[in-house]
């Protein structure tokens, strides 16, 4: 049946139109988000309006002002009808009753959100509208439609607008986010549409059940960002802030947030540095690289404090949200210890209603990623039986007979194995009136690739806020956390690690156990799996509370105090104890190592904020005044020399030998800072920021530094003249300038100091000290300067979201270790000299490729490009060749003799600057042309160590219930040494080394310069390109549908396979790109089962 | 009440956030650093000062792998004092640029970059700085303390002070004098390489004042006796050319009554068999507590002592017997009679074996190793028993570097020892004392002032001391030249003496080192006569061009 209906069509568009101005109106209306509150809280509300005659959608945006609510009603409603209103500070319940009843709506609250709709009686009939032509009757309507609408993630989204398309029937959907309408024909389109999320339409065909998946619009969400002492609207931050959600930290089963940092924000590179179980070695750069020797490391706060533990001691499954603040202006409030970038960590709280009980597991088993291809026993021997000038008879005994035996021993394989990684976490959140909770509990345990190699981690989290009066809250956030490191795993990069042992040893004795010296003729080679039969307990709590007190004034509205409180307590407890089936132990008769350390932090900041909108200028301004206090006390007790291994650790009185050894310190941070940000509608927005810190580890006459900056931003997007640029949602022009710190000195550094060097009158130890640092009375911080411009861009209605920053920084007074002539007896010493500047620009793209009703494929995209270089290191212009810098050339350049092959012919000998040099020896690149080759003079720049470029890039697929989620990270243009192309094995061939396609006259075809102790005389180091492309996850996850999860009672069940380090695209021939230590326990591939389910 | 809440709450926050700290707070008062400032207080202090420096004196014979901040038990410190000379070379050399390989192989091997160069000047400049850090901060007026104890402390530093520049002299020729503290304030990037004189000069007042100034016999083992300073006076003219200043030093310290010659059987060993000359070297034997008459200074080890380890002599100067080869076996193995596990990174030359007459102790079987009793029972060859000997070769040539035979070569056993703990007899270091200077390399510097000023008889006399001691057959006035007197110093004092420092003063090092070192004989040149200006310190001289030896 076919009609037509062009006036309602008309209208239709007409109303949208309105409704849309409403929805921004409610969210200017709802800037100052509130927190959570219940019903009758919420009802209780006071309400004041003298006024008569206006519309009712302006009568609720009043209300929504002053209540701090927003309201939700669908078409239905006439808004614009005129009321008569009179309220003196009645609540808010009494004034709906008086403006809704007559008119015969209703209302729910859930939580903030007041939903409106017609009474009971009038749902699902016709709303007469003067204007309107009716041309259906209730007789025309053939069949009932009905389904669930929700909000992708399973959960039934009430109150949603389900619309009879080119008319005005319609209804809501209840608190289940079901529905029912009856619909003319097969031809009705229904037109699903709520507050803060995309509208969709849906042809009824034949289908009597249509469910909805709504997806929330990011541009309504207006999302709220950390930023450090407060948080703000994500469209009023000036500075660089990128966040990484709640939902990216949960994609991915990570055992720290480092990992999941990892290629998701541009402008932070995050490189793991070693394998292991513990995966804790990672590096974090955030914008480039400013200091050349002090810390580069990115300043933690993890709910307001100051962090100093390691990374892995978060559970990242307790983390709310990640925020990077990456340039001046964000950064600034951190002052003295900001110029690296500040990573703000915010734990999960409770949320007011249902009680929320999820459990999160996963299991997986990790591999080795990539073996060096060690020789074998027999291409051991052979090997070391040809190579050439080496000591005649350097094939001892033992190792004849070991080979003549067959019984060559496979060390890698010995000292790896299969690793296993599984994580358990409960967590139940929840509320009342006043109360809110969060309480979860974690337990991780890593068993890694290299043999006893492991590490636990039990943590619990409560998280408490109490509303105490309506201007009181005390909110608390602690985590305890316990790591357990105990075992020793197999050494792989030791002198005679896994890695380098010479097969032709002997592994185990008969017994089983490890033999102490695997190489009898050598006392010195030990074993590999020595370390695994030490005993070793080591055992770390931690414990990190952070409290505050926020005082709403309500004297002065938007005022308010805020104290927050932080205590940070590390304890860390090492037994380790040699047997005499160890080599240490062996050579000593027992060695016993006890250490306790344990490590204090404690914050006080006292947070004064004003926060205030006069029209349509807003203010915000924050004042702080804090100080910290740190302090580590380490004891440490070796004792040697035992009358057996009976009492391991407990036996100190009986030691022969006892050393101790101690460390303590103690550095205080105060600080003052400042921070305005003031907008004008929303559009033009300023931001000021000065903070002065005072830090006790700088020098006598440098203790305190002050760093300001500025920011502007403009809203483009809401000036007049984009309203008709449909395509942009959002545009938002911003730059800052500013000055930073990096903390970077430690205490006491720079102080005088003397070194212990005892010596001997008979028997008697007799204590003497020798000078070992040199004082500098003027140390103090190194500083950037930089700025930064950036755009945040939305398109198409977000669909097509990111940003893009470009910046510049100058870091000055560099702390340097400055080699001097150790003429003055010392070879270095700290000075603040030097520059460096980096340059780069970054870019962030989030977008929707395809969607439809029931697939979507999105796309994150980041990728930054950093330019470093040094500017000046002592003030003359000159470079410091010792050091391998240069003016003008990246901090971290490759400076060393180039390699150029080998020689291959006689008359290649006879006419190069080696002339002495033989057949497959080192040829090296005669820089200077001089015809002869120096160590020193021959030295040219062979390549950077850190990355041009650094990209992470992730595709999410959606289907249904189903994700694919498949993540790249890489790095482009950077260069690393692969010491895999070494031999490497001593004058005597003591070590293993990788098989290689050596030269020799019988193989002149080969690559590698050949086996002869004297081939790479000038010690030639290879370096490769290391760029490289990592399929880092591919992770597929199936989620229950909502229908299911209802029967089932469950609010969410998914299950997810994830594979990790997948494959690894690059050039760099050695075992990975990406670890620093090749020789090192290697990087692991894991796959990962996992489940997540929610009461 | 609200109200009254409300004032309290903001009386208690204005107090709170705008009191602030006390001014001490960014202080630091740290409670676990040595610093000058509170060590340098009183003579207690100062002495744990020179304690440090005495440390700094003994890793001479111990290790430098890693660096000077490392004690270690790798490259030994002094190796070009020992090796590369006439009387010395490397059996069996390590690495590519560890020392011995540097002074064996010399040419490209010996560079200004080679770490050991750096490592062994930074070493000795930083006894220069603590040595100077003492004798500045002893003029501190607020130390109590008598003016002879501040005077026996200044004295020492400075000996050590000479000490250090002695070395620095000999191996780099010219080099920065540096006399005080130095301070970060002030750091110098234009340092001058002093003439060789001017630094001489310097030594001769620094050994003058502790010789005037310091007790004559040491209140420990750890310190240095005036005699030290006495001795290095001697050497100190015999190299400027005061030869008769010289003389009188030497004949000053031969006459003094605490010391004389080890002429008669003593200690540890006596009811064995053995010779005087020997004793001297066996651990229990070497101190002066111990009847050791002749030592001026004996270097204090202790095993698994705090400041007592990694001195590694032994562990350099014996060879690798386990690897000698009969019948394709390996019938000797380590043991406390072979003298512990060696690695033969030094070893002496034909020449050093060729020296001695039939009589003389000094070249005896207790002297020398020059053969090797069976007693592995693991690795006998066919027909052999335990307690056969392998009787090693001392006709032929020294061994080729890291040859099949290298092990088959004699070694002294100056430095034998083994820990007598069976698990441990691969110990890496000594922890037996070593004799650092004696009497009899006075008697030679006596022989070489006599000599040199023309009064051969005398010279002939004060040789003949050592001679008859060692029971060598004495010599006539008409056989002493220099070559004599470098020979009979190789006999007496080889792999003791800093030997290149000898060539150096006669001015024969290199002649003799090409005449008896075969393995030397076709790499040195002329200007391995110094070793380069490490490359590091040239390049961190940013403000003065800093020459570097000849020829590097």
């Amino acid at each position: 049946m076919k009609k037509t209906v062009p006036i309602p069509n008309l209208l239709w568009k007409f109303m949208k139109i309105t409704i849309y101005q409403l929805l921004i109106v409610m969210l200017l209306g709802s800037m100052t988000m509130a927190h959570d509150s219940p019903a009758q809280e919420v009802l209780n509300r006071p309400i004041n309006i003298i006024n008569s005659n206006i519309e009712l959608k302006d009568i609720l945006s009043l209300i929504e002002k002053q209540a701090d609510v927003k309201f939700v009603y669908s078409t239905k409603i006439k808004s614009n009808q005129r009321l008569n209103v009179s309220a003196n500070n009645r609540k808010l319940s009494a004034v709906l009753e008086e403006i809704l009843k007559p008119n015969a709506i209703s209302y729910e609250v859930f939580e903030n959100r007041i939903l409106l709709k017609k009474s009971k009686a009038e749902q699902t009939s016709i709303i007469p509208n003067e204007k309107e032509t009716i041309q259906q009757t209730e007789a025309n309507l053939e069949k009932t439609v009905s389904g669930i609408v929700n909000d992708g993630n399973g959960v039934g989204l009430p109150g949603v607008s389900v619309a009879l398309k080119s008319t005005t029937r319609g209804t809501l959907t209840d608190n289940n986010g079901k529905y029912s309408i009856n619909v003319p024909d097969q031809n009705s389109i229904l037109a699903f549409t709520f507050v803060g999320y995309l509208p969709e339409e849906k042809n009824v065909g034949n289908l009597s059940t249509i469910n909805i998946v709504l997806r929330e619009d990011t541009k309504a969400l207006d999302e709220v960002v950390v930023v450090g002492y407060g948080t703000q609207k994500k469209s009023d931050v000036t500075g660089s802030v990128a966040s990484v959600s709640r939902e990216r930290l949960e994609q991915l089963p990570n055992t720290n947030i480092a990992q999941a940092l990892q290629g998701a924000i541009p402008g932070l590179q995050v490189n793991t540095n070693s394998g292991g179980a513990e995966g804790n070695d990672n590096s974090i750069l955030v914008r480039g690289r400013n200091s050349i020797s002090a810390s580069t490391a990115p300043l933690i706060i993890w709910d307001g404090i100051p962090y100093t533990g390691g990374i892995s001691e978060i559970n990242p499954n307790d983390v709310e949200s990640i925020e990077v603040l990456k340039d001046a202006s964000a950064a600034a409030i951190y002052g003295a210890r900001a110029s690296n970038g500040v990573i703000l960590v915010t734990s999960k709280q409770g949320k007011k209603g249902k009680l929320n009980i999820t459990y999160d597991g996963f299991y997986g088993v990790q591999n080795i990623a990539n073996k060096p291809n060690l020789m074998t026993g027999g291409e051991f021997y052979d090997f070391k039986k040809n190579r050439l000038n080496i000591p005649a008879n350097s094939i001892t005994a033992s190792e004849q007979a070991v080979y003549d035996a067959g019984k060559a021993v496979d060390w890698y394989s010995l000292a790896t194995h299969q690793g296993t990684r599984s994580q358990h976490t409960l967590s139940i959140s929840g509320g009342t009136d006043k109360i809110s909770f969060y309480l979860g509990g974690t337990y991780l345990d890593v068993q890694g690739i290299a043999v006893n190699d492991q590490f636990k981690r039990y943590s619990i989290r409560p998280n408490l806020d109490i509303k105490v009066t309506p201007w009181l809250t005390i909110g608390s956030s602690t985590q305890f956390s316990f790591q357990d490191r105990s075992g020793r795993p197999a050494d792989f990069s030791g002198q005679f690690g896994a890695n380098v042992m010479n097969p032709l040893t002997t592994a185990y004795n008969a017994d089983g156990t490890p033999t102490v010296y695997a190489w009898p003729e050598y006392n010195t080679s030990g074993n590999p799996l020595g370390e695994t039969v030490a005993q070793n307990k080591d055992n770390s709590y931690r414990i990190f509370t952070a409290n505050n007190i926020k005082i709403d004034f309500p004297f002065l509205k938007g005022l308010s105090y805020k104290l927050n409180t932080g205590v940070e307590y590390d304890n860390t407890q090492r037994k380790t104890y040699y047997g005499l089936g160890t080599a240490t132990g062996f050579e000593k008769k027992g060695s016993a190592t006890n250490y306790n350390a344990i490590e204090r932090n404690f914050t006080a900041e006292n947070i004064l904020s004003y926060s205030r909108d006069f029209g349509k200028h807003s203010l915000n301004i924050t004042a702080l005044y804090s100080s910290q206090s740190h302090d580590y006390d380490r004891d440490q007790l070796t004792g040697v020399g035992f009358p057996n291994d009976v009492l391991t650790n407990y036996q100190m009185n009986a030691a022969t030998l006892l050393t101790p050894s101690a460390d303590n310190y103690t550095q205080n941070l105060v600080s003052q800072m400042g921070r305005i940000n003031y907008s004008y509608d929303s559009r033009y927005l300023l931001t000021l920021t000065t903070r002065r810190d005072g830090f006790s580890g700088f020098g006598v006459n440098s203790k305190y530094g002050v760093f300001p900056s500025v920011a502007l931003g403009w809203n483009i997007s809401k000036e007049d003249f984009m309203k008709n640029v449909k395509f942009v949602t959002n545009l938002k022009l911003r730059g800052s300038y500013g000055l930073n710190g990096n903390q970077a000195v430690s205490s006491y550094q720079s102080l005088a100091t003397l070194a212990t060097r005892q010596y001997l009158n008979g028997t008697t130890v007799l204590t003497g000290y020798v000078p070992s640092r040199l004082a500098n009375e003027k140390l103090g911080w190194e500083s950037t300067t930089s700025t930064t411009v950036g755009l945040d861009f939305g398109f198409f209605n977000n669909r097509i979201q990111g940003s893009l920053d470009i910046y510049s920084g100058q870091t000055q007074d560099l702390l340097l270790n400055r080699i001097i002539s150790s003429v003055q007896g010392f070879d270095r010493i700290l000075q603040n000299i030097g520059q460096t500047a980096n340059n780069g620009i970054e870019l962030g793209i989030t977008s929707v490729n395809f969607q439809t009703s029931s697939f979507k494929w999105t796309s994150n995209l980041n990728v930054s490009h950093n330019k470093n270089r040094i500017v000046d290191l002592y003030g003359d212009g000159r470079d410091d060749v010792a050091n391998g810098w240069f003016i003008g050339k990246p901090i971290r350049t490759i400076y060393g003799l180039q390699n150029a092959g080998i020689f291959t012919s006689q008359s290649e000998i006879d006419g190069s600057s080696q002339a002495t040099s033989k057949l497959g020896y080192v040829k090296v690149a005669d820089i200077d042309g001089d015809k002869k080759i120096s160590t020193t003079l021959d030295r040219t720049i062979l390549g950077y160590s850190d990355p041009k470029v650094v990209y992470g890039f992730s595709n999410t697929f959606t289907y249904k219930g189903f994700s694919l989620m498949v993540f790249i990270n890489g790095l482009m243009g950077v260069t690393k040494e692969n010491p895999l192309e070494q031999d490497d094995v001593f004058g005597d061939v003591r070590r293993n080394t990788t098989k290689k396609d050596w030269w020799s006259p019988t193989n002149t075809a080969g690559t590698h310069f050949s086996n002869d102790a004297l081939a790479n005389t000038f010690n030639v180091r290879f370096y490769e390109d290391a760029s490289f492309a990592r399929l880092k996850d591919v992770s597929l996850a199936y989620q229950l549908p909502s229908l299911i999860l209802n029967r089932l009672k469950l609010s969410k069940v998914k299950v997810y396979v994830t594979g990790r380090n997948l494959a690894t695209f690059t050039k760099y021939s050695g075992l990975d790109p990406e670890i620093n230590n090749q020789l090192d326990v290697p990087l692991q591939r894991e796959f990962i089962v996992g489940l997540n389910f929610g009461l | 009440m609200k109200n009254t809440l409300t004032i309290f709450i903001l009386t208690f926050i204005i107090s709170f956030a705008f009191t602030g700290c006390k001014e001490d707070f960014l202080e630091e008062s740290p409670v676990n650093i040595i610093a000058p400032e509170n060590l340098y207080v009183n003579k207690s202090g100062f002495e744990t000062g020179l304690y440090g420096l005495y440390n700094l004196v003994r890793r001479e014979r111990g290790g430098i792998d890693g660096g000077p901040t490392t004690n270690t038990s790798n490259d030994m410190y002094i190796t070009p004092a020992f090796v590369g000379v006439d009387n010395a070379f490397s059996p069996f050399p390590a690495g590519n640029q560890q020392p011995e390989r540097v002074f064996n192989a010399f040419g490209v091997t010996l560079n200004p970059a080679v770490p050991y160069i750096s490592n062994v000047w930074q070493w000795l400049y930083q006894t220069i700085n603590a040595a100077n850090t003492i004798v500045d901060r002893a003029e501190n007026p607020a130390i109590k303390w008598t003016e002879t104890e501040k005077k026996q402390i200044v004295g020492e530093a400075k000996l050590v002070r000479a000490w250090a520049y002695r070395h620095l002299t000999f191996m780099f020729g010219d080099v920065p004098l540096n006399l005080t503290e130095s301070k970060g304030s002030s750091i110098k990037t234009d340092w001058e390489r002093s003439p060789i004189a001017t630094v001489r000069k310097v030594m001769e007042e620094d050994l003058l004042y502790a010789e005037a100034n310091i007790a004559e016999l040491a209140s420990n083992a750890a310190r240095f006796p005036k005699a030290v300073a006495t001795h290095y006076l001697a050497e100190l003219y015999l190299t400027i050319g005061d030869n008769t200043k010289a003389k009188q030093k030497a004949q000053s310290l031969i006459s003094n009554a605490n010391y004389k010659l080890v002429t008669a059987r003593y200690g540890v060993n006596k009811a064995n068999p053995g010779t005087p000359f020997t004793d001297m070297f066996l651990d229990g034997n070497s101190n002066r507590s111990e009847g050791n008459t002749e030592a001026l200074w004996v270097l204090q080890n202790e095993y698994l002592s705090a400041g007592g380890e990694n001195c590694i002599m032994r562990r350099w100067w014996v060879n690798r017997y386990e690897r000698i080869s009969v019948g394709g076996k390996t019938p000797i193995t380590f043991s406390i009679e072979n003298g512990g596990r060696g690695l033969g990174r030094f070893g002496i030359t034909k020449y050093a074996l060729s020296v001695y007459g039939p009589t003389d102790d000094r070249g005896g079987d207790f002297a020398w190793r020059y053969s090797y009793t069976m007693n592995n029972a693991a690795s006998l060859p066919t027909g052999a028993k335990l307690g056969d000997v392998v009787k090693l070769s001392t006709t032929g040539n020294e061994p080729v570097t890291n040859s099949t035979t290298a092990q088959s070569w004699p070694s002294i056993r100056k430095w034998d020892w083994a820990p007598s703990l069976a698990s441990d007899l691969q110990q890496s270091s000594n922890y037996n004392d070593l004799i650092y200077l004696r009497l009899a390399d006075t008697y030679l510097l006596l022989a070489e002032a006599q000599f040199k000023l023309g009064e051969l008889a005398d010279a002939a006399t004060t040789i003949n001391v050592l001679r008859n001691r060692a029971k060598a057959t004495p010599i006539t006035a008409a056989q002493v030249n220099l070559d004599f007197i470098l020979d009979e110093r190789s006999r007496e004092l080889v792999t003791e003496e800093h030997r290149r420092y000898t060539l150096l003063r006669t001015k024969t090092w290199f002649d003799r080192t090409k005449k008896y070192n075969i393995n030397a004989s076709t790499v040195i040149a002329l200007r391995d006569t110094i070793m380069p200006i490490p490359q590091t310190v040239i390049d961190a001289n940013l403000t003065k061009l800093m020459p570097q030896n000849p020829g590097f």
